[in-house]
């Protein structure tokens, strides 16, 4: 069947109104394709798709929010596409989702029970935020439940969990030294059920579509990583599809904000950027509607979808961390010239040192050869 | 430079043979390499400006960093090479020489430690290394070893094979999966080496100084000037 079928068959049964038009609907059906890397003869199958799970709302996804600041929620709620995005995300039957749903209190937390047992086995359980585990994670509490008892009343229902953004898919930000609630990514409360980690801060909300597109696509989940990412969106380092990179390999960086490197586009390695060491598609994908992204603009990669980035990519304008002891922090290089320094003396006095003692020596045994010649005289 | 083999004696000392070919040869490599390391290294980490022609036709930082990568593939052959001799050399080149691992060897240590410190009468010569250098040498190799390890998980990270993939992903999980601990971590070697060179060659010239035997020679030719007491002593 091609996508043109599909589309008349939407036409028919009325889902392409003004919201969706034709074209926008095969450009998000191509720009999915493009993502998964996957060929051109895909987009009738991922049409169909879409159209399969717009028609039977299928399947249930609930949405949990737990230590967060709803950055994920905001950003799939602005996927490129929005319509259609929208549309998908109304028709897959987002049961239950805090900040989206319309109710509230306890028909809210009914709403999920529900889900749950409607659903039991193809639940595909979206966290958001890191768990809290000090203290019985009484630190966040949802509906009278900490977000421990939560995820262990979901865990048996559910299909797959996919953790978005750093904070979910490794503790992110509430994780950060010294970690006051005991903060955990979803890796280490989830025993029984594959995950699925798309870090970011936020997660890049086109990668989120593209897990749920290859899910509906496929039927399972899409190849990862040995952190559990999806390796359409983490396969390489940001560096490594970065515009800026030829300037990196002609050793042409930008030294200020606002300097002439600045101005025209040179690396950004001087000033701190982590794209050397961070896993995204920022750099190839772009956000908001393939506008712009942080390097692009201007500013440094600061790595905000690896593990622990606020403890280990810190300072963000520095490209490695400090060194910390005796309560002072300094860099590497500064340390090691002062201990150069240091070495350097202390071999000099060594060296003095032990000119000096032997030349003690050496004239102590000529005074007392001396002393034997004179005693021999007399 | 090479010691003149006609001279088989020097003031009550006598010419033996010390360190076969393998041991000098890698100890040459381990120089060259290292100090290229230690140069391209430094650049890595702070680098210059370049110029600011067409990106397109200058490669400053990637020659830079071909360079450093090309040394550490010379490294890691050297290692090996060094690691394997160390258990089919001879006694001097031997892992079981080397490793600080009966107390008599720490008592060693100790009594050159304070000879150093308070030098006075004879300077001992050691056929092989002293027993101080031993412990020195030990922790270089084990550096190298760290360098290799950190170098190529960040290397493999930017090769996308699944060759370089298992390899960073090994040594990712030895960093607490974050590659810019990795960074900070090599980036030290950096400063180990120079204090180790700095104070190698001091301790070089020094025993060349202080005992009139042959050192630098030494790691050319294979030939050592021994008091032949020391000799009978060390093969008890
Ligand atoms: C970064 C540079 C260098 C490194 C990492 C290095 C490392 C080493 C190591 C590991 C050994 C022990 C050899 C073995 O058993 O495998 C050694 C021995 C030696 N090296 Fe170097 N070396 C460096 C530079 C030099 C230089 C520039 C010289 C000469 C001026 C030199 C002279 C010697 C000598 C004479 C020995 C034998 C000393 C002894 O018996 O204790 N090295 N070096
Ligand atoms: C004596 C040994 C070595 C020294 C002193 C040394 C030194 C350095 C230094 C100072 C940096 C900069 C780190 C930073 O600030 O980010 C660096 C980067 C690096 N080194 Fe080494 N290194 C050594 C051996 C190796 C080896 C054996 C490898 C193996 C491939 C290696 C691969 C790398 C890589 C991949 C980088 C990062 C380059 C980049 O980001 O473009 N190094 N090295
Ligand atoms: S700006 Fe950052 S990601 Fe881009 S080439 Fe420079 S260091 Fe790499």
């Amino acid at each position: 069947m091609s996508a043109i079928e599909v589309l008349e068959r939407w036409e028919e049964r009325g889902y392409l109104d003004d919201r969706i038009s034709r074209r926008e609907f095969l450009k998000f059906c191509g720009r999915m394709a493009v993502l998964l890397g996957l060929s051109n003869s895909m987009i009738p199958q991922i049409a169909e798709a879409v159209e399969q799970t717009v028609q039977q709302r299928r399947p249930s996804v609930i949405w949990l929010e737990f230590q967060d600041c709803a950055g994920n929620t905001e950003s799939f709620t602005r996927a490129n596409s929005p319509s259609v995005s929208q549309a998908v995300l109304e028709s897959i039957s987002l049961d239950y989702h805090e900040t989206l749903m319309a109710a509230a209190g306890h028909q809210a937390e009914e709403a999920r029970q529900r889900a749950l047992e409607e659903n039991s086995g193809k639940l595909i359980v979206v966290v958001e935020g890191s768990i809290p585990t000090k203290d019985d994670g009484v630190y966040c509490t949802v509906g009278g439940k900490t977000a421990l008892q939560i995820l262990q009343e979901v865990e048996p229902h559910a299909l797959a969990f996919v953790a978005v953004g750093t904070c979910a898919a490794f503790g992110g930000i509430p994780m950060a030294r010294p970690n006051p609630t005991g903060a955990v990514g979803l890796e280490s409360v989830i025993r029984t059920k594959p995950i699925i980690n798309a870090p970011g801060c936020p997660a890049n909300p086109d990668v989120m579509m593209g897990i749920l597109v290859h899910y509906l696509v496929f039927g399972r989940l899409p190849e990862l990583d040995a952190k559990k990412r999806p390796l359409f969106a983490f396969g390489k380092r940001i560096h490594d599809t970065c515009e800026r990179r030829p300037h990196f390999d002609a050793g042409q960086f930008a030294l200020s904000f606002d300097d002439f490197g600045a101005r025209n586009g040179f690396c950004l390695y001087k000033l701190g950027c982590k794209g050397p060491e961070t896993y995204n598609i920022c750099a190839s994908w772009r956000w908001n509607m393939g506008a712009s992204w942080p390097v692009k603009a201007g500013h440094p990669c600061i790595g905000c979808s690896e593990p622990a980035f606020w403890d280990r990519f810190t300072p963000f304008y520095e490209r490695i961390p400090l060194a910390a002891g005796f309560g002072v922090e300094a860099r590497a290089d500064d340390i090691g010239k002062v201990a150069v320094g240091v070495t350097a003396a202390g071999i000099a006095a060594h060296a003095i040192y032990t000119a000096a003692v032997r030349k003690a020596e050496q004239k102590a045994v000529e005074l007392d050869k001396k002393g034997k010649e004179e005693s021999n005289e007399s | 430079m090479a010691v003149a083999t006609a001279e088989k004696r020097r003031e009550g000392m006598i010419l033996v043979k010390v360190w076969e070919p393998t041991v000098r040869v890698t100890h040459w490599l381990l120089f060259l390499s290292i100090t290229t390391l230690c140069i391209t290294g430094y650049l890595i980490g702070n680098p210059t400006f370049s110029s600011p022609q067409e990106a397109a036709k200058t490669f400053t930082f990637g020659t830079i960093r071909f360079l450093h990568f090309a040394a550490a593939y010379v490294l890691l052959a050297t290692f090996l090479i060094r690691l394997y001799w160390g258990f089919v050399g001879n006694r001097y080149a031997r892992w079981s020489t080397l490793l600080p691992i009966t107390g008599k060897r720490w008592r060693a240590i100790w009594k050159e430690v304070l000879d150093l410190a308070l030098p006075k009468g004879k300077f001992r010569v050691y056929t092989g290394h002293s027993p101080l250098a031993n412990v020195f040498y030990v922790l270089v190799y084990l550096a190298v070893l760290f360098s290799l390890v950190s170098g190529f998980t960040m290397y493999g990270a930017a090769h996308y094979t699944p060759f370089w993939r298992t390899i960073s992903a090994w040594g990712l999980a030895l960093f607490g999966n974050n590659l810019n601990t990795v960074h900070f971590w090599h980036h030290w070697l950096l400063w180990f080496f120079i204090l180790f060179f700095l104070m190698h060659l001091y301790l070089v010239i020094y025993t060349i100084v202080v005992s009139r035997t042959t050192e630098i020679d030494t790691m050319i030719s294979g030939y050592k000037f021994v008091v032949e007491e020391t000799l009978s002593e060390e093969a008890e």
